[in-house]
C-alpha cells in the first residue's frame, strides 16, 4: 500500500531495508520529493477510475 | 570582443551556408572566429568541457573544399557542438561527472554520426549537469558548472547547460541537447535561444547516456526556429539501435515554415501557468498571445483535467536512473556530487507499486493531452515561470530537486514535440521563454508557429554583451 503520508521516518526505513545510506542533510528535502511525487497518486481511485493500458504507448518500432 | 568576430558569431546556420555558397565565408573562417571566442569566455562561461580544435579546422576544410565542389548539404561547415552525456568516438565523454572523467568512447552517438554525415563541423563538448541531472558546482568540481552568458551569476538552465550558454554567447551555431523532464526547453529559455525536443522516438537516443529511458528524448539546438528545423532532417528518422525509435515518415520540416499560423487554432494553458508565473511572465505571455492573435492563430484556453498525476514522473525518472546507476552508486559513491548520489539513491526505495501507478497515471494524462490535441492545432505555455535562478539561491535549496515553476515535463509524460523560444525578459535582464507544444510527430506545426511567432518579434536577435 502507498503511506498515507510519506514522512522522513519511512524514507529512513526503507533506505535501510534497501541497504542504502542517504546524508542527514538531505533527508528533509528528499522526503519532500518523494511526497510531491506520491501525492497525486493517492487521489485516484482505482475501483472509480478507468486506467488506461498499457501504461504507456508509443509508435515505436515493433519488429514483423 | 571585435565587431567582425561578433558578427560571424551570432550567424545563423541558414545565413552561414548561404555565405559559404556565395564564397563570401568559409567553414574554416568561421570556425577559427567561434574557436577564439570559445578560448575567451571559457573561463567566464565554462560552456564547454572539451574543445576539439583540431578536428574542428580538419572538418571545416574538408567543408571548405566540398562547397568548392558544389556539395549543396545545407548544414555543411556548419560547427556545433554536443552535450557531455552523448558519446563521441575518440573524444572525452564525461557526462559532467567525476564518475567519467577519463572515459574516452570507441563509438559516436547516432545523432553524432548523422550531424557528422551531414558535414557539420564538431567544435567539442559541452557542459552538462552531472549525469543530466545534478548541477555541478562552480569551482571544486572537474566539470564546473556552465554560468548563463546574460548574467553569470545565474544558472543557465539545464541540463544541457553548456548548449545553452554556447548559443547565447555565440560559441556555436548548433547544439545537441537532451531533455528527461525540460533539460533542452529550460536553458533554451533560461538563454534566449530556439531548443526542440521533438516526439518521443522521433530521433535516436543510441550512444547517449540514459537519465530515465521512458522520458529521455535529444533534440536540436540553436538560435533561429529555421536552424533547428534544419537539424531536425537530418536527425529526425529510424534507428534499429534504439529500441523506442519510431518508424513513422519524416516529415518536411522547413518547407512549411513559412505557412503561418492564419488558421490554427491554439489551445492556451491559461490557468495552469497564471497560478505558477511571475507577473513578468505572465505580461510576456500575454504580449505573445497578442503576437499570434494578430498573426491570425485563434486561442482557445484549455485545461487538463488531471494534471497534478503529472508529478508522479519523478518516480518514474527517480526509479529508471537508479537501475541505470546502481553498480556504480554502490560502488563509487564518491564519484557523484552528494545533491546527486543522494537524489539518485531515492529511485531505491520507490516501491514497485508507486512506479507502475506512476506509469499508469502517465497514461492517463497523455490521453487527455491527446485529447485536447485533436481539437487544436498545438499548446501554448510560458517555457518556465520565471527568469534563471541565481547560483546562490539554487544552492541554498541543497539542490536535490530543480527549481520551478516549469511547464516542461508535461510534454515528457506525453512524448509530445516542444519547443522553447525567447519571448521577452525579466527585470534581472535575463531571457524569458514561449513553448509551443504539439501532437506527436507533427513537429512541422510546431516549427511553423514558432518560425512566425520569431519573425514577428526581436527576440531572437538580442544577444547577451559578452
Amino acid at each position: 500500500m502507498i503511506p498515507a503520508t510519506i514522512t522522513a521516518d519511512i524514507v529512513k526505513a526503507r533506505a535501510k531495508l534497501a541497504g542504502i545510506t542517504l546524508d542527514e542533510t538531505y533527508i528533509d528535502d528528499l522526503t519532500k520529493m518523494m511526497e510531491t511525487a506520491i501525492a497525486p497518486l493517492r487521489t485516484v481511485d482505482p475501483e472509480t477510475f478507468k486506467w488506461v493500458e498499457p501504461a504507456v504507448t508509443f509508435d515505436a518500432y515493433k519488429p514483423d | 570582443m571585435p565587431t567582425q568576430t561578433v558578427d560571424l558569431a551570432y550567424l545563423s546556420a541558414a545565413e552561414a551556408g548561404q555565405l559559404f555558397r556565395k564564397r563570401e565565408l568559409s567553414p574554416v573562417e568561421l570556425t577559427q572566429a567561434l574557436l577564439k571566442r570559445i578560448e575567451a569566455t571559457q573561463p567566464t562561461l565554462q560552456a564547454f568541457i572539451t574543445v576539439t580544435e583540431e578536428l574542428a579546422l580538419e572538418q571545416a576544410k574538408a567543408a571548405e573544399a566540398a562547397i568548392q565542389q558544389g556539395d549543396p548539404r545545407p548544414l555543411l561547415g556548419i560547427p556545433i557542438g554536443h552535450k557531455d552525456i552523448i558519446l563521441t568516438e575518440g573524444i572525452l565523454t564525461t557526462g559532467g561527472s567525476a564518475l567519467l572523467q577519463d572515459w574516452i568512447p570507441d563509438k559516436n552517438a547516432e545523432m553524432v554520426t548523422r550531424l557528422d554525415a551531414a558535414g557539420m563541423v564538431t567544435l567539442g563538448k559541452l557542459s552538462t549537469f552531472e549525469f543530466a541531472s545534478g548541477l555541478s558546482t562552480l569551482t571544486d568540481h572537474p566539470f564546473p558548472s556552465a554560468r548563463n552568458p546574460w548574467n553569470p551569476d545565474h544558472v543557465p538552465g539545464g541540463s544541457s547547460s553548456g548548449s545553452g550558454a554556447a548559443l547565447a554567447a555565440g560559441l556555436t551555431v548548433g547544439a545537441l541537447g537532451t531533455d528527461t523532464g525540460g533539460s533542452i526547453r529550460w536553458p533554451g529559455a533560461a538563454c534566449g535561444i530556439a531548443a526542440l525536443k521533438p516526439t518521443y522516438g522521433r530521433c535516436s537516443r543510441y550512444g547517449v547516456l540514459s537519465l530515465s529511458w521512458s522520458l529521455d528524448h535529444i533534440g536540436p539546438m540553436a538560435r533561429t526556429t529555421e536552424d533547428v528545423a534544419l537539424m531536425l532532417e537530418v536527425m529526425a528518422g529510424y534507428d534499429p539501435k534504439d529500441p523506442a525509435s519510431a518508424t513513422v515518415p519524416v516529415g518536411d520540416y522547413t518547407s512549411q515554415l513559412k505557412s503561418g499560423v492564419k488558421g490554427l487554432k491554439l489551445g492556451v494553458l491559461r490557468s495552469w501557468y497564471e497560478a505558477n508565473s511571475t507577473p513578468e511572465v505572465l505580461a510576456a505571455m500575454t504580449e505573445a498571445l497578442q503576437v499570434l492573435t494578430d498573426l491570425g492563430a485563434e486561442l482557445v484556453d484549455v485545461e487538463i483535467p488531471h494534471l497534478d498525476l503529472m508529478d508522479g514522473a519523478t518516480l518514474i525518472s527517480l526509479a529508471e536512473a537508479y537501475a541505470y546507476h546502481a553498480k556504480d552508486l554502490k560502488e563509487h559513491p564518491e564519484l557523484y556530487l552528494k545533491p546527486l548520489q543522494n537524489r539518485f539513491k531515492v529511485g531505491g526505495l520507490i516501491s514497485a507499486e508507486e512506479y507502475l501507478n506512476a506509469q499508469r497515471a502517465r497514461s492517463i494524462v497523455k490521453a487527455e493531452v491527446d485529447g485536447i490535441l485533436k481539437g487544436v492545432d498545438a499548446l501554448i505555455s510560458p517555457t518556465w515561470g520565471d527568469e534563471a535562478i541565481s547560483f546562490e539561491k539554487y544552492y541554498q535549496n541543497h539542490a536535490v530537486t530543480f527549481p520551478g515553476p516549469s511547464f516542461t515535463r508535461l510534454f515528457n509524460v506525453t512524448g509530445s514535440p516542444a519547443i522553447s523560444i525567447p519571448c521577452g525578459f525579466g527585470s534581472q535582464g535575463l531571457p524569458l521563454g514561449l513553448q509551443i507544444a504539439g501532437r506527436a510527430f507533427d513537429e512541422a506545426t510546431v516549427l511553423r508557429i514558432s518560425h512566425a511567432y520569431e519573425q514577428a518579434t526581436p527576440w531572437h536577435q538580442k544577444h547577451p554583451s559578452i
